[in-house]
């Protein structure tokens, strides 16, 4: 396995590469692969200092450079696998990573969750999951309540009695938020952690293992096998 | 450095200008030539960007464009010159000695094989060189008494008291652009001197720049000079002032021992300077700006364009060059080992990506090859942060 978040990317080592909307997922995907003991993929996502910045919108750009660097001769992939986040419209993201997938010259999957082709498998992945609307942070929600459930009832009365805009927000930031919340609760050593960096965190509230992170797991042993 | 011969070829060749049609090289092939045993490229665009590794084939790469746009014997000891290889034949040598000199532009040093290069422009016309020794035109020299006598032709050499030699001349076999041949040789001539033919390039016309020197006085200021007479200097002088705006004025200069030297005009000093004197690295930029603009309609190759120039210039350089290989109609070939450097062509390459485009030089398996990059493939690796050098 490797990380292709170095400040500089040389090359693109292993036959399979994960491509993420942001650095918290790609270190998730890192995170979980190493549970997997997957070690021939690479793991990636569009640079924070780039122009084009993060998040769905950035990885068309992102394709490209992977296609430069094919063309270049440092890299040969036999597989490449796009997790964007559904948000509210997993189909819609899904048409997108197609689009973008075609104008970087990689073969297209019918469906999501389906990895299709031959040589060059590629497939596409919605977060958080088969038939949901939402992002990482809704798996690792799961995750972190699934382990403790007293964790649900405590955050959310935390949401309410905060103040600010929390309860107005969308759903999406909601869960960001609550994951932030318990995420610098459990880490002591470092108060500041968040859902990118509580991986390093010994006392991160959330667990590898986690029965939640199954449809994920089995989908990057597929894609890599 | 440029030798003079470039100075005969500042004229655009008809075919760059047919039909009022900019025509740029499309693609290119060259086939045992240095360390290539056989690269073609194709879909070049008007800014080609070389990286690569050390021996990796960058500056082989320009030096065959060279060959192939240029297509004439004066090539082989500028070759080596910017090599930093002296090119030496001395009188009377033996087939041995005069072969030797040319081993190093084959491949694999195989006198046996015979050299080629294929340049099609946009027009989809082709320029052919091939360069091999050529027995069927193989001369022999007496020494002491000059007879030159084809070799089988039977004739009787005078009698002499050293042996004669036959020397199988170099030959470039040409095809411009228009499709017509000819054949120029380098050889010894009766006297035992060596004799390069002269010729026609086969154009494009182009100017070759490396990292380790940049135009020769004379040639400069014999190119801003023609610009002047052209009223073409001031794109010049504008562009090397957007650089370094304390410059007034550059102008060519005859000094004393009538040589000529490109003179920089800056306010605050008395008289005028050489502009070498002000700062090798602007007198680069300025030759390398000169360049694009004189080499007009043809190709300008530049090697290691970020030698001498301050970092916090490149995406201004970029940005020069791009503007003047536009406004002049002059393709770059542009090699460089800088991350920074290719970074900063960033800004340039924003909404001109199809201008550009990426070739890298490469060895497997002790094969030298070359990858190519589409533009938008490149700009977006570079904005992601991938290093392609």
């Amino acid at each position: 396995m490797s990380i292709l978040l170095d400040h500089v990317v040389k090359t693109i080592p292993h036959p399979f590469l994960v491509v993420c909307e942001g650095y918290g997922d790609a270190r998730f995907i890192v995170k979980l692969l190493g549970h997997l003991k997957i070690r021939n993929c690479n793991v990636g996502c569009p640079s924070m200092t780039g122009g084009h910045g993060t998040g769905i919108t950035a990885i068309p750009n992102y394709l490209n450079a992977v296609r430069g660097v094919i063309q270049i001769g440092t890299a040969n992939l036999s597989g490449l696998l796009v997790i964007p986040d559904a948000d509210k419209h997993p189909g819609n993201c899904f048409s997108d990573i197609c689009t973008a997938l075609t104008d970087a010259m990689f073969p297209i999957p019918s469906q999501p969750f389906s990895v299709e082709g031959n040589p060059m498998r590629t497939a596409v992945f919605i977060m958080p999951g088969k038939g949901r609307t939402g992002t990482l942070e809704h798996l690792l929600w799961d995750a972190a309540t699934t382990q403790n459930p007293k964790l649900k009832k405590c955050v959310d009365r935390f949401c309410r009695c905060t103040g600010g805009h929390i309860n107005s927000a969308p759903e999406n930031a909601k869960v960001k938020m609550k994951m932030s919340a318990i995420v610098a609760a459990h880490c002591q050593g470092n108060p500041w952690a968040s859902p990118a960096w509580m991986w390093s965190e010994k006392d991160n509230p959330v667990p590898i293992d986690s029965p939640c992170f199954k449809e994920v797991s089995d989908f990057l042993t597929v894609f890599t096998t | 450095m440029c030798d003079r011969s470039q100075s005969n070829v500042l004229d655009v060749s008809e075919t760059a200008v047919e039909n009022g049609e900019y025509l740029m090289i499309k693609s290119f092939k060259t086939e045992n030539f240095r360390c290539f045993k056989k690269i073609e490229i194709s879909d070049l665009r008007r800014i080609n960007v070389v990286v690569g590794k050390n021996a990796a084939g960058k500056t082989s790469l320009l030096e065959a464009l060279k060959l192939g746009l240029d297509g004439t014997p004066n090539v082989v000891p500028w070759l080596d010159g910017i090599r930093g290889i002296p090119f030496i034949i001395p009188p009377n040598t033996t087939n041995d000695q005069f072969q030797g000199a040319f081993l190093d532009f084959f491949h694999d040093f195989d006198s046996q094989s015979t050299i080629s290069t294929a340049a099609t422009d946009s027009a989809d016309k082709t320029a052919h060189v091939r360069v091999c020794f050529d027995p069927s035109a193989a001369v022999t020299i007496q020494p002491s008494i000059g007879f030159k006598v084809p070799a089988g032709s039977g004739a009787i050499t005078a009698p002499s008291n050293s042996p004669a030699t036959t020397i199988v001349p170099l030959a470039f076999q040409r095809i411009d652009f228009k499709g017509q041949h000819s054949t120029l040789f380098v050889t010894m001539n009766p006297n035992g001197q060596l004799q390069m033919q002269p010729g026609k390039p086969l154009g494009p016309v182009s100017g070759f720049f490396s990292g380790s020197a940049s135009g020769g006085p004379q040639e400069t200021a014999g190119w801003l000079s023609k610009l002047r007479v052209e009223k073409r200097d001031k794109t010049v002088v504008e562009a090397l002032r957007r650089h370094f705006p304390f410059i007034n004025d550059v102008t060519p200069e005859t000094m004393s021992m009538g040589l000529n030297m490109v003179f920089a005009d800056i306010p605050t000093l008395p008289r005028k300077v050489p502009l070498s004197l002000v700062s090798g690295g602007i007198n680069r930029l300025f030759t390398l700006i000169l360049a694009a603009v004189s080499f007009q309609g043809g190709v300008v190759l530049i090697d290691e364009v970020e030698t001498g120039i301050y970092y916090e210039q490149y995406a201004e350089v970029w940005k020069t060059l791009y503007g003047l290989s536009v406004q002049c109609d002059t393709q770059l070939f542009i090699s460089s080992h800088s991350n920074e450097c290719l970074k900063a062509m960033l800004p340039t390459m924003h909404e001109h990506e199809e201008d550009f485009r990426l070739l890298r030089a490469d060895k497997k398996n002790g094969i030298s090859l070359i990858h190519s990059v589409d533009g938008k493939y490149f700009e977006a690796g570079l904005d992601e942060g991938f290093d392609h050098r």
